[in-house]
Parts: C-alpha cells; sequence; structure tokens
C-alpha cells in the first residue's frame, strides 16, 4: 500500500524466487512515489492515471529486473476462509507465449466495454475497477509504446512527470503531453480507448489459394473457345501460378492500423498495410505458390485485441495434435478427479 | 510385524488379478471418454485454423488459455493452468480436503456421483473377489458378486455420506475460527501452525470415517451382512478394538498414497510435447499413474481384509466356495 513517502508490501513463507512475488508488489508501491505521490492526480475520479501508468511502469521494470514472471499456483487454502494457500508451487511449461502484456488482457477482457475510462472511477460498474483502471491503461501504454517506439514513450511520461510533479494534473494533461512529444495528433488513439469503450479485435477472416488458370470463353484470336478450368484447385495447369484471397475483418469497434502478413509454402512472405478503418479488406495476390497462412498485426503491436488467436489463420488447420494433447492430459485430470470421488464409496 | 505382512498380503490381493486391475481401469475410462471427446471438441474449435497450435505444442499459452476461458462454460472452465499440468492431482487433493469436490460445475459433479454409483459395484465386486479368491478373474462372477452387494454398499455410501458431510461442515466452522483467533498474529508461520493443526484434525476425521466404513464393507462381505447399520456399528468396534493394528495399515498406506502423486509431482511430463509419439507416451505414463493409484485403493481393502481376517471375523459364518 502507498502514502507519500512511505510504502509497505507484504510477502508470504514459501514465496519462491521468479514467481513475482513480493518483488512485483515491493515495485508497485515503491511506483507510486511518482504516480500519485510527487505527479499528484485524483484517484477518486481517475484512478487510471496513477494505477494504470503505475501498472505499466511496474511490468516493465519487473521484467528488465527480473525477467519473466513464473507461473505459480498456491495450495491449501483454510476451507471457509478467504486466505490465500499457504503453499505456492510454481510450474515451467505454463506462460505467457506471446506476450506478457496478455495476463493483463486476460483481466481486462472481462471488462472490455463495460465503461468508457473516462466517466469518473467510483462510477464504474462494480468489480471492474481494476480491469479498467489497471490493466486496460497498462495495455494501451504498452500498445502506444509499441506504435510510437520506447524512446518516444519513455519522453511522453518523463516529460509528464517532470510538468507535473509537485501538482494536480488531469486526463487532458496526460492526453496534451503525449501528442506534445509525439509530435502527433493522438486523439484518434484516445477517443477509442479513453473516451470511448471500444474493443478492439482484428481477425483473418478466411484464407484461400486456387489455380489463377482462367475457366471460361476465351478470346482466340478473334474466336471465342472455351477453356476449361483446372481439374481441381490443387492442379498446377496455369503455369503453377495461384491465386490466393485473404479477407481480413475488423471485428471489433475499435481502428487501429495494422499490417497483414502473408506466407507462401515456397516461404514467400507478403506484408502490407492497412489502416484498419473499414470493415473488412481484401488481399489478393498471384504467385508461384499457394498460402501457407495470414497474420494481421503479426508483430503484436495492438495489446488490446481482445482475441489474439484469430488473428492468424492457416490455410490448413493443425489444430488436432496439440487439441488431444491438451484434451488427454486433461482427461488424466477428470479420471483423477473421479478417483477422488472413490474416497466416498 | 503384523502390519508389515497384512500390507504384503494386501498387495497381493490387488495384483493377483491383472485382468480384474484391467477391467477397472477400463471403466475409469470409459466413465471419463465422452467428457473427454466434449472437451477436445471445445479445445480444437478455439485453436481452429490458426497459429495458436504451435506456441501449444512447445507450452500451455496462458494467452490462449484466457481466451478460451472467456467464452467457456462451466464445464470447459474445468480446463486450467495446473490441471493440464504434472500438478494436476494436486487441484483435486485440494477440492477433496476443502469439501469443494462437490460444488464444482453440475455435469462434472453428476460424472462424479456416477463414478460413485459405479465404483461402488466394482468394489462389492472387487471385495467379493478378494473373499472368495478364484483362481482367475471371471467378469461374470466379478459382476454378479458386485450386484450382490451393491445396494448394500450404497446405503453405506449415505451412512458415511452423513459423517463426511458432519466433518466438512465442522471444518468450515473451524478454519474460519483459526482464521479469526489468529488475525492479529504478525507472523506466518504461527499462523500456518495452528492451520497445519487444524487440518491435521480434519484428515484424522476423514480417515477415521474412510476406515471405520472400509471394515464394514469388508464385514458386510466376510459376514455377508444385511444391515448396513450394524455393519457400520461393526466397522467402528474393530477399529476402536484394534486401534494400533488398524491405524498402522491405514496410516502406512497412507504414507505411500502422499508419495505416489509426489513422485508424479516430480518426474511427471512437463509440457513440450509437439510429437504424436510423445503425447501418446505422456497419455500412457498417466494411465500408468492411475493404474498405480488404483492398485494403491485395493491395497487399502486387501491388507484391512487380511487384518479383519487375522482379528476381527466372526466364526460362525461361513462364505460360499468359488462358484
Ligand atoms: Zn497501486
Amino acid at each position: 500500500m502507498e502514502y507519500p513517502t512511505l510504502f509497505t508490501a507484504g510477502t508470504r513463507l514459501f514465496n519462491p524466487f521468479g514467481g513475482g512475488s513480493p518483488e512485483g508488489v515491493t515495485i508497485h508501491e515503491a511506483g507510486h512515489q511518482f504516480w500519485y505521490a510527487l505527479v499528484g492526480n485524483n484517484e477518486f475520479e481517475y484512478a487510471w492515471l496513477d494505477e494504470g501508468l503505475n501498472t505499466f511502469s511496474t511490468s516493465r521494470t519487473y521484467n528488465v529486473a527480473y525477467g519473466e514472471e513464473q507461473y505459480v499456483k498456491r495450495y491449501f487454502k483454510p476451507p471457509g476462509t478467504d486466505m490465500r494457500g499457504f503453499f505456492p508451487l510454481m510450474l515451467d511449461g505454463i506462460r505467457y507465449s506471446g506476450s506478457f502484456w496478455q495476463e493483463r488482457m486476460n483481466g481486462y477482457r472481462l471488462a472490455a466495454t463495460s465503461d468508457s475510462q473516462a466517466i469518473p472511477t467510483y462510477m464504474y460498474f462494480p468489480s471492474t475497477g481494476s480491469k479498467l483502471s489497471y490493466s486496460k491503461t497498462a495495455l494501451w501504454l504498452a500498445t502506444l509504446e509499441n506504435y510510437l517506439g520506447w524512446d518516444t514513450l519513455q519522453a511522453i511520461l518523463s516529460t509528464f512527470f517532470e510538468r507535473w510533479k509537485f501538482r494536480h494534473p488531469k486526463p487532458e494533461d496526460f492526453f496534451a503531453v503525449a501528442e506534445e512529444v509525439a509530435d502527433q495528433d493522438l486523439d484518434w488513439f484516445f477517443d477509442q480507448v479513453y473516451r470511448a469503450a471500444e474493443e478492439f479485435d482484428y481477425a483473418i477472416e478466411s484464407v484461400k489459394s486456387k489455380s489463377a488458370a482462367v475457366e471460361g470463353m476465351v478470346d482466340r484470336e478473334g474466336e471465342l473457345e472455351y477453356v476449361a478450368g483446372p481439374a481441381d484447385d490443387d492442379a498446377d495447369d496455369a503455369g503453377g501460378v495461384y491465386r490466393t484471397e485473404v479477407v481480413v475483418r475488423r471485428v471489433g469497434g475499435g481502428i487501429f492500423p495494422v499490417d497483414v502478413l502473408m506466407v507462401f509454402e515456397d516461404g514467400e512472405e507478403v506484408r502490407e498495410s492497412w489502416d484498419g478503418r473499414y470493415r473488412w479488406r481484401k488481399f489478393v495476390e498471384e504467385r508461384p505458390s499457394k498460402l501457407s497462412y495470414a497474420v494481421v498485426d503479426p508483430d503484436f503491436i495492438l495489446l488490446l485485441d481482445t482475441n489474439r488467436t484469430n488473428n492468424s489463420r492457416l490455410r490448413e488447420s493443425q489444430a488436432t495434435l496439440p487439441a488431444v494433447k491438451w484434451t488427454t492430459r486433461w482427461m488424466l485430470w477428470l479420471q483423477d478427479f473421479l478417483a477422488t470421488f472413490g474416497f466416498f464409496v | 510385524m503384523t502390519i508389515l505382512r497384512v500390507l504384503m498380503r494386501g498387495l497381493n490381493f490387488s495384483v493377483s488379478w491383472p485382468k480384474m486391475l484391467v477391467w477397472l481401469w477400463l471403466v475409469t475410462i470409459v466413465i471419463a471418454l465422452p467428457a473427454a471427446v466434449m472437451m477436445g471438441e471445445s479445445i480444437r474449435t478455439q485453436i481452429g485454423p490458426s497459429l495458436a497450435y504451435q506456441d501449444l505444442l512447445i507450452e500451455l499459452d496462458l494467452g490462449w488459455l484466457g481466451e478460451f476461458r472467456d467464452q467457456a462454460s462451466k464445464f470447459e472452465k474445468s480446463l486450467t493452468a495446473t490441471a493440464v499440468s504434472r500438478a494436476m492431482f494436486l487441484d483435486n487433493v485440494e477440492a477433496w480436503f476443502s469439501g469443494r469436490l462437490f460444488e464444482v460445475d453440475r455435469a462434472l459433479v453428476a460424472l462424479g456421483v456416477a463414478y460413485i454409483l459405479i465404483w461402488s459395484l466394482m468394489l462389492a465386486g472387487v471385495l467379493d473377489h478378494f473373499a472368495r479368491g478364484p483362481d482367475r478373474f471371471q467378469l461374470g462372477l466379478f459382476l454378479s458378486g458386485g450386484a450382490e452387494y451393491w445396494f448394500r454398499f450404497l446405503r453405506l455410501v449415505v451412512i458415511s455420506g452423513v459423517l463426511y458431510y458432519g466433518v466438512y461442515r465442522l471444518a468450515r466452522w473451524l478454519f474460519p475460527w483459526i482464521e479469526e483467533a489468529t488475525r492479529d498474529v504478525t507472523v506466518e508461520r504461527t499462523v500456518l501452525f495452528w492451520n497445519l493443526l487444524g487440518a491435521l484434525g480434519i484428515l484424522f476425521l476423514l480417515g477415521l470415517v474412510n476406515m471405520i466404513f472400509d471394515y464394514a464393507k469388508i464385514a458386510t462381505v466376510r459376514e455377508r451382512r444385511r444391515s448396513m447399520l450394524l455393519a457400520s456399528f461393526r466397522g467402528l468396534v474393530f477399529v476402536v478394538t484394534h486401534p494400533l493394528r488398524t491405524f498402522g495399515v491405514y496410516y502406512a498406506l497412507a504414507l505411500v498414497a502422499l508419495l505416489l502423486p509426489l513422485i508424479y509431482l516430480w518426474f511427471g511430463p512437463g509440457t513440450g510435447q509437439s510429437t504424436w509419439t510423445s503425447v501418446l507416451l505422456v497419455f500412457v505414463l498417466g494411465q500408468v499413474y492411475l493404474v498405480a493409484r488404483l492398485i494403491l485403493r485395493l491395497t487399502f481393502y486387501g491388507s484391512q481384509l487380511a487384518l479383519y481376517d487375522l482379528f476381527g471375523r466372526r466364526r460362525t459364518l461361513e462364505f460360499r466356495g468359488t462358484g
């Protein structure tokens, strides 16, 4: 917990090193000496301003200092109490593969369209306060970092700090500093993430590669002649040219410029930019190879994207092996679960 | 060294009919399979044609899991990070200890209750087999023996269920009381100590009820009892009159029961399987764990039966020979 010039942080017996505790909370509460103690915003109305900036700072600092946080689950929670388990278990092979910011996404997603961040914090829908103040802000700041670059974002934060330390900034003051330092209009961004409750979700809706061979009546030196299409889509009879169509869709209300990456079976890659404004866009390529897969936002710039899985699409699904893998593991849990019921026989 | 002899006899009981073990294992597979197929379909749909499969072949991607759980039914939400890890049994132990086993998704509890019904039948068959000691496993004999005692065992489930419920109610009162009593204690170790002490008390009671009703079942089969209230009483009397031996056998096996999952936790498979062969291998390893658990459970019954035969059996009642 934070107080002016003082903070407290709890720890537990058996906390494993690498599991994030008590380092995370220590960094967080120390961070409040900057965000809220020196830069003194109104926490009741704009909690996101100190908690959000501080959550962003905490995660970034933690990762620089300690690397990725490992997965920990606590066991032996006394029944009937609100206490947390006494014994932490740290497990490897369980992590956020895409980006550690996705931990924040898993919280934020549940309240993504619940309220606009701009309304006073105390008016947020019950139990969405931390999702909207902490997680959402961290996610849009990290998105902004990816979009503008770390140097610019760091300059925004330090300028905001220098200009507003020992004073009482309001949200608009932060946005003004951001636009000034980045030297560009960012209203389009803050309008969506702050003044509205837009959900961001881009998806590859469909991919297909077909032989580019013509089918129909063709003008051959003045004579119209019928040309049959390829026997099947795999037939290699158009001089080995395939027409690939990729449809990208903006599923969410939020708009953000995205790249679309198309990777072909011969290893060739094509990258296109899209302003992401219209509801969908079709990309067409004619190449000597079929498409392998397409990805929208391949660099994972838009950390606010609430569904990352639909950002990529293979022409041929590879889901069976991983599905069997995790299902058989879950089934072992289920068998053990049932055997546990057997105790009562 | 009565206890050691009894334990060896129990182990001998549980592995004497390998076909019985295979049959019991198959039953757990058959009960779990439909749910697993449903879960598998959900997982496959959620991965879809995406590139998420790549990460999921290397590790459990919590980002993907978050998306899965976001649109999951309560049943599908049983797919947790730990449930598919090598700590999978810990969630069940915790749920068992706290009594929350019956508070998970309704479909899963229904499956659990179905398992209790079926396992009662199986266990009756097992004990009947132990008591008769046929040369080889006979499914017909196994099932008819099971059917004979099935409803009696179910009545015992109801009687013991009331007692288990009482223990869980006690736990729900005890731990909040400890929490309240230690709220101003500033040393976590002290709080942990009192909670561990409370847990030992609850575990003792759960084990005691379990043991009494193990002997009630054994007495039912050995003496062909019909009154389950009297059988329960017989179980209680046997435990009370032979406390060192009954507790000795129970806790010696409980110790092994503790070791088995710990071995799986330490040496169990990680999350990196990316080929059909390794996925299959992990599945087989898991099933080996389950069969070991099954053997252990049967050893409990076998040992307790052997102990009962040595010290508790009424001579007046004879049982049938192998039919
Ligand atoms: Zn804070």
